[in-house]
């Protein structure tokens, strides 16, 4: 029980970096490295939308579900690339033990 | 008459919340104050937010999500945040049938399908049907009495404005970026503020944030809303309530006071019960020395139970 709720911790607290733009990439003016990052911040921004998709509970989930009509194309995209950076995202989410 | 003091405190603020610990009389004490406002004339509309509810069995009557007509004037509500969670997640339903890949849909289907279970949804249920009702404050009805559940999940309901507010507020500025950022790296030549102006998604975030900061501004506005909590001389219900005046003061939300119910008769022949008494007393000194002339109102320990119309209004008549 203790270890569920400990994740659950974890994930809060992880998307509550996430939603302060603590990943957010440097701005730069280069149209390739903006480009990347608009798709990353993208990525996070649906992230905070729909993190419950891949088992994160977030706070606002029951509100952003009026959302998917708007973002359900991007979705399937979006669940594959986060499946690629599974290792990163563990990675960091690792980091969450520790605070 | 200390009666008059629960109505010439409360009277004039559109909207009471009745709190406190499960099983003390909130129901009775929401049933009994919004009968005596309807009599004063007022129209009112009193509902419980408790998802265990029995405010329609105290007037003996099936309530419902839709206003129930239950004397002049007064009409009563039960909150049903399966019947509102229902009705929102059908629009977007609705909204979906889209030309979406069929993996997609199905996958969405089974997020909708959970969403009435996932944590949280019942509150936000609730607490959307609520900034609906306060859009009828001052226009449909001049009362409104809330029926709450007991303290924990009361205040739980209280602070998500407050989180959701701040938690949108994010939400809003990573969206912002997201559009700057592609703003720079497309070459259609479209300002940002027209890019988020035409943006579904930033609108729905947006007004989603302006309701919460209405019903944020609502519950802290001393001249429009208040909070009452009712207690019984026993150890648990004083220091839950401590507890929650102090929670509620620290987020800004006015306390207007507190009703003391179920005080036992001062003329007790058995010699049991005469001890039962000696001991509610000293809880009721520690009740006056913590909340004095907060006490808004004390009312005793009836022989029967507080159910139909009738004991609501010895009750209320007692208030007005
Ligand atoms: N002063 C009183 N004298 C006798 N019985 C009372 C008194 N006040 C309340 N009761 C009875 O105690 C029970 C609980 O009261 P009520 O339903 O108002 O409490 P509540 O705080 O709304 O409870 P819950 O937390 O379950 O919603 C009811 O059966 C009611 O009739
Ligand atoms: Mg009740």
């Amino acid at each position: 029980m203790a270890n569920i709720k400990d994740t659950i911790k974890k994930g809060l607290k992880f998307l509550a970096d996430v939603n302060r733009g603590f990943f957010e990439g440097a701005r730069e003016n280069s149209v390739r490295i903006v480009k990347k990052d608009a798709l990353d911040g993208n990525d996070y921004f649906i992230l905070l939308c729909f993190s419950d998709f891949l088992g994160i509970p977030s706070p606002a989930s029951y509100y952003t579900l009026e959302l998917l009509p708007y973002m359900a194309e991007e979705l399937e995209g979006w669940e594959l690339r986060m499946a690629d950076k599974k290792d990163i995202l563990d990675e960091q989410f690792e980091k969450y033990h520790f605070h | 008459m200390e009666g008059d003091k629960v109505m010439s405190v409360l009277v004039n603020k559109e909207i009471i919340f009745f709190g406190g610990k499960g099983g003390v009389g909130k129901t009775t004490c929401s049933s009994a104050y919004s009968l005596s406002l309807a009599r004063r004339g007022y129209k009112t509309l009193v509902l419980s937010t408790d998802p265990a509810h029995s405010l329609g069995q105290i007037f003996q009557v099936e309530l419902g999500d839709a206003p129930k007509k239950l004397d002049t004037n007064l009409y009563g509500i039960e909150i049903d945040p399966e019947t509102e969670s229902k009705r929102y997640i059908n629009r977007i339903r609705q909204q979906m049938q889209g030309s979406f890949s069929a993996n997609i849909i199905i996958e969405i289907q089974r997020q909708l399908d959970a969403a009435y279970h996932s944590p949280g949804a019942e509150e936000a249920a609730i607490f959307d049907r609520f900034i609906e009702i306060i859009d009828l404050v001052g226009t449909e009805y001049q009362r409104v009495v809330f029926d709450t559940a007991p303290t924990g999940h009361t205040l739980r309901l209280l602070s998500l404005p407050e989180l959701m507010d701040r938690w949108l507020q994010g939400m809003i500025e990573r969206r912002r970026n997201v559009k700057e950022m592609m703003r720079m790296a497309s070459v259609v030549d479209k300002s940002l503020e027209e890019r988020i102006k035409d943006d579904p998604v930033m609108r729905i975030l947006l007004d989603r944030k302006q309701r919460f900061e209405k019903a944020k501004e609502f519950l802290i506005d001393k001249k429009r809303a208040g909070f009452v909590f009712v207690l019984n001389p026993q150890q648990l219900p004083i220091l839950e309530t401590e507890k929650a005046v102090g929670f509620l003061e620290r987020n800004g939300i006015p306390v207007e006071g507190i009703i003391i119910n179920r005080i036992m008769p001062d003329d007790i022949d058995s010699e049991f019960f005469a001890k039962r008494k000696q001991v509610e007393d000293g809880y009721l000194r520690q009740i006056e020395a913590k909340f004095g002339d907060r006490i808004l109102h004390r009312i005793p320990l009836m022989e029967y139970d507080i159910s139909g119309y009738e004991s609501i209004d010895r009750v209320a008549k007692i208030f007005s």
